[in-house]
């Protein structure tokens, strides 16, 4: 019998963040992985070529200094020479902006008065992620955890938002649910700055730039931090992989076994408690407390069961939206591509094509219709010109991101990404004349193969919406926003938690803490291991 | 075409239905009250309220229970979805017998209550005073049953009092005899018919389809001409019921989909049905938060049965403790024929009812050509039944 006193299901990033914080407390922590790659969507599983690949992201801005630290991963290999990625937002005419440092602290393309009104809107959201950022990374105060500490520090929070003035009080409620496009437009001009914003507020999630509460969306990104940075977005050394790597040897190192290609098929309990996993093998492994980082709907659905949902909470999960909508477009070309306008250096930086706010809209529009968009937004890195370490031998890699590129098209994924593809060369020929003529290799990945690859149901960037009726203590749905299940012993993080995706690890190291925490209630001992 | 659509949809702007039986009770209406119960015309009174509490009591009665909310349950997972939405283990049930059951939703709050008949582990009914529709639903997703609403397929009777059994041999229907209290038997066409009623009383519900319901009813008639068979109406039925100390759901405590203020919403044990709550049930809706409930005490609220002193009706009285502090509040009143008492339901504040069953006074003003008068009388908690009949268990049944 092959017991332990952790079982994590999914070999994610934040699989592993918690396995590290759990295995470096004495437990004996096992991952199941169901793919033969550790990472989820992060890992480089998608392979270019016999010999290239590339991961779905290629920045992150999520990873804060504690986290970092929280896992060793400095030790662990994480350089602290990160690439601080400027954006370009450009159109199809040559125009472009160039927007640097800690999200937009340098900004060229605009004159002075444009620059002005800039700074003056970024300070004041900058005021506002911050207030946000209070409670991006902590676990959410909700039902069952309001200890006294945390309701302080609520409340302080609370308090420091009022000192700052009432004016600054008003303002932050008045833009919390609006729409991005208004504050735009209420405070900048130009085309290329605010489709950039726009794109940015509304990445990875189903709302346009005109739907009610996107603004939240940037500030949500804007809260982010990556080692101290705030806003900032970064290509850490060797690019994701070796991100991840980092996080790989840290679990490992911790003493964490992982065991791959066995996907957890039944969970095991009685009398409402858990005693391990089944996987889809056969095999039974045996835990106390099991933790799942895959998508709150397989959790719920697929490991408790429906039958042992009460029918509100049932309910809640189906209303979960959790189809994606963003789709990956690796290249490899077989020589830096050449501009017609920006310069090689220029090249260093994520460029999007995100001509203006209407622009985005447009692009929206379709996807509430199962279509494609006429002109798709995308972003774009090349991370082997960013960084030599990460050159390599068969060619340049173009990492692209799509947005509004629904799960379900009417006209099925197969017959449409040729046409998706067509519509991406087309533009970017508009930047890089001759780029057809040097691709290697390509691979287009559609959220149905997000969802097939990776298995997270829908190919959702966060595992379901996050949106601000599923964020905090609402996610994934309000009664378990603690990282715990009705079945007690059973854990969940993951994307679909708060905070949410993109790689921060957090949803790990919270529902790690809280096991910890739950287990010190309940008597468990664990002795702190001595390194 | 489309404003048609909506009218033609909307159950508000159209009349009340008829039951099956509507003829046979309007017919002998002379006072004309009638009242919605689930979207049908249902009497209240058919010509004389006393006179039809006695036939409940004293010889047959006939109640149209037509309306009852209906719901067919079939298919492999029936026992597993019914264990998973009431509270009780319907495995522990006999086929061909009747059980009294209720369910929560999440919080252990009481939707509704209602009784379950099992024709077999495939196939049951399940009828109650509310409609159900999408939670049935939502809670079979995940098992493989088939459920359907059969309330408007379905008529149903209810034959109540010391003669009913008699009125049933006189119509050839001796099947009965052998029926002890909460079984059922299913006849030919379909007729089905048990030995259950909301009275307390020798008693019993016959379900049958609806084209049959004019011809059964004036079989019974027939029978019944010589044992003093009458046609009722619900006030006289609650008047029995609650003798018998039987709750109504909206009435002595609302069920959580009707509460809109917060506090209003009971648990079981809040409404003196803890009995029926089975928690050595692997799971049912509602299980997690009531086992939360039990452990931290979390009820506020006892269900109590009262004897008043005096003849005055309590309904919608408040409850005092020592004349002074408020302690609860009366949900049903009556005097009752039988037990010759001023009786009550009542929902009292924890620990009031339970702890402390003395010193407890209710505040009633009674309304005398338009003058009150005020009265503070005192009352006993008592059990229930308030009436207790013999005869209602007595298996084969008494015949006169
Ligand atoms: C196109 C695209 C681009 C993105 N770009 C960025 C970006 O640039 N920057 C950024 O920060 N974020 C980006 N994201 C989001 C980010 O990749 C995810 O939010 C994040 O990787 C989620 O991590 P996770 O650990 O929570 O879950 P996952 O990475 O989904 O991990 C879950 C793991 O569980 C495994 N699993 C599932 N079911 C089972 C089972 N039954 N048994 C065993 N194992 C199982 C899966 O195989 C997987 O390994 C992007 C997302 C998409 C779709």
């Amino acid at each position: 019998m092959k017991s332990y006193d952790v079982i994590i299901i999914g070999a994610g990033h934040n699989g592993m963040a918690a396995s590290i914080k759990l295995a470096k407390t004495g437990r004996k922590v096992l991952i199941l992985e169901s793919s033969s790659e550790f990472g989820g969507m992060a890992s480089s599983n998608i392979l270019l070529n016999d010999n290239v690949n590339q991961p779905l992201p290629h920045l992150i801005n999520h990873l804060c200094s504690k986290s970092i630290k929280d896992l060793d991963l400095i030790k662990y290999g994480l350089k602290t020479k990160n690439f601080f990625i400027p954006s370009i937002s450009v159109d199809k005419n040559q125009n472009y902006i160039s927007f640097s440092g800690s999200y937009g602290s340098q900004i060229d393309g605009i004159d002075s008065n444009e620059k002005a009104n800039w700074e003056k809107l970024k300070k004041r959201m900058f005021f506002q992620a911050n207030l946000l950022k209070k409670f991006l990374y902590k676990s959410p105060i909700n039902r069952e955890n309001n200890s006294l500490f945390d309701k302080l520090d609520f409340l302080k929070t609370g308090i420091n938002l009022r000192i700052k003035g009432r004016e600054e009080f008003q303002e932050f409620f008045r833009m919390m649910l609006m729409c991005v496009a208004d504050i735009l437009e209420e405070e900048i001009n130009n085309d290329l700055l605010r489709g950039l914003l726009a794109f940015d507020a509304t990445l990875g999630i189903n709302l346009g730039p005109r739907s009610p509460t996107s603004y939240m969306g940037l500030l949500y990104r804007l809260a982010g931090e990556f080692n101290g940075a705030q806003g900032a977005q970064i290509f850490p050394e060797g690019g994701i992989p070796k991100l991840i790597e980092t996080f790989y040897k840290s679990s490992t190192s911790a003493g964490v076994e992982f065991i791959f290609k066995n996907e957890a098929k039944n969970l095991i309990f009685e009398n409402n408690k858990v005693t391990g996993i089944k996987t889809q093998n056969g095999e039974e492994f045996f835990a106390d407390i099991v933790l799942s980082s895959v998508s709150p709907i397989k959790t719920f659905f697929d490991f408790i069961g429906p039958q042992r949902l009460d029918t509100g909470l049932l309910r809640e999960i189906k209303s979960l939206r959790y189809k994606g909508n963003v789709s990956k477009l690796n290249l490899l070309l077989n020589k830096i591509p050449k501009s017609s306008f920006l310069s090689n250096e220029q090249l260093s930086a994520r460029i999007t094509y995100t001509p203006s706010i209407n622009h985005v809209e447009e692009n929206f529009n379709p996807s509430k219709y199962q279509q494609l968009p006429e002109d798709p937004n995308f972003e774009l890195l090349f991370p082997s010109i960013i960084d030599e370490t990460n050159i390599n031998d068969n060619g340049i890699i173009a990492s692209i991101i799509i947005q509004n590129t629904p799960y379900s098209l009417k006209d099925g994924w197969d017959s449409s990404k040729k046409l998706l593809y067509s519509k991406i060369m087309l533009t970017l020929e508009k930047i890089f004349p001759d780029i057809k003529k040097s691709v290697l290799a390509s691979k287009l990945i559609s959220p149905l193969d997000i969802e097939t690859i990776f298995n997270v149901p829908g190919g959702h960037w966060h595992h379901s919406e996050l949106q601000i009726d599923r964020m905090y203590s609402l996610r994934p749905v309000f009664k378990y926003s603690s990282y715990r299940t009705p079945i007690h012993g059973l854990y969940i993080c993951g994307a679909g938690t708060h905070p949410g995706g993109g790689i921060s690890g957090k949803s790990g190291i919270n529902a790690a803490n809280q096991i910890i925490k739950d287990q010190k209630q309940n008597n468990h001992y664990y002795e702190k291991r001595i390194d | 075409m489309k404003k048609e659509l909506i009218k033609s949809k909307s159950n508000f702007n159209n009349p009340l239905k008829k039951t099956p039986f509507y003829e046979k009770f309007s017919s002998q209406m002379t006072q004309g009250y009638w009242y919605d119960w689930s979207g049908y015309k249902a009497a209240s009174i058919i010509q004389d309220q006393e006179l039809e509490y006695f036939a409940i009591r004293s010889t047959t009665s006939l109640f149209d229970i037509s309306p009852l909310i209906k719901y067919r349950i079939k298919g492999k997972d029936t026992e597993k979805f019914l264990n998973k939405l009431t509270v009780r283990n319907v495995i522990l049930q006999k086929n061909n017998t009747v059980q009294y059951t209720l369910w929560c939703n999440d919080d252990g709050h009481v939707l509704d209550d209602g009784t379950l008949f099992k024709f077999s582990e495939f196939d049951y009914r399940l009828c109650c005073q509310e409609r159900h529709l999408p939670w049935l639903l939502d809670t079979a997703i995940g098992f493989d049953i088939e459920l359907f609403e059969e309330t408007d397929l379905v008529a149903g009777l209810s034959i109540q009092g010391p003669t009913s059994a008699s009125v049933l041999n006189n119509a050839g229907l001796s099947i009965i005899n052998t029926l002890k209290p909460f079984d059922f038997v299913t006849i030919k066409k379909n007729i089905l018919i048990s030995r259950t009623g909301f009275t307390g009383d020798l008693g019993y519900e016959i379900f049958l389809p609806n084209q049959l319901a004019n011809n059964f009813w004036d079989k019974i008639w027939e029978a019944g001409k010589y044992l003093g068979i009458k046609a009722i109406g619900f006030n006289a039925l609650n008047i029995a019921r609650v003798e018998t100390g039987f709750i109504v759901a909206n009435s002595d405590f609302i069920t959580a989909e009707h509460a809109i203020r917060n506090n209003r919403t009971r648990n079981p044990d809040e409404i003196g049905l803890s009995w029926m709550v089975d928690m050595s049930k692997p799971f049912f809706n509602g299980k997690d938060a009531i086992v939360k409930i039990r452990k931290n005490n979390l009820s506020k609220y006892v269900f109590a049965a009262l004897e008043i002193d005096g003849k005055e009706p309590a309904d919608g009285a408040i409850i005092y403790h020592d004349k002074k502090h408020e302690v609860g509040i009366i949900t049903t009143a009556t005097w009752s024929p039988t037990a010759k008492k001023s009786i009550a339901l009542a929902s009292m504040k924890l620990p009031y009812g339970q702890k402390i069953k003395s010193n407890l006074w209710v505040e009633i003003y009674a309304l005398r050509e338009l003058e009150y008068y005020k009265m503070m009388k005192k009352v006993s908690i008592v059990k229930t039944p308030f009436v207790k009949l013999k005869r209602r268990t007595l298996t084969p049944p008494l015949k006169n």
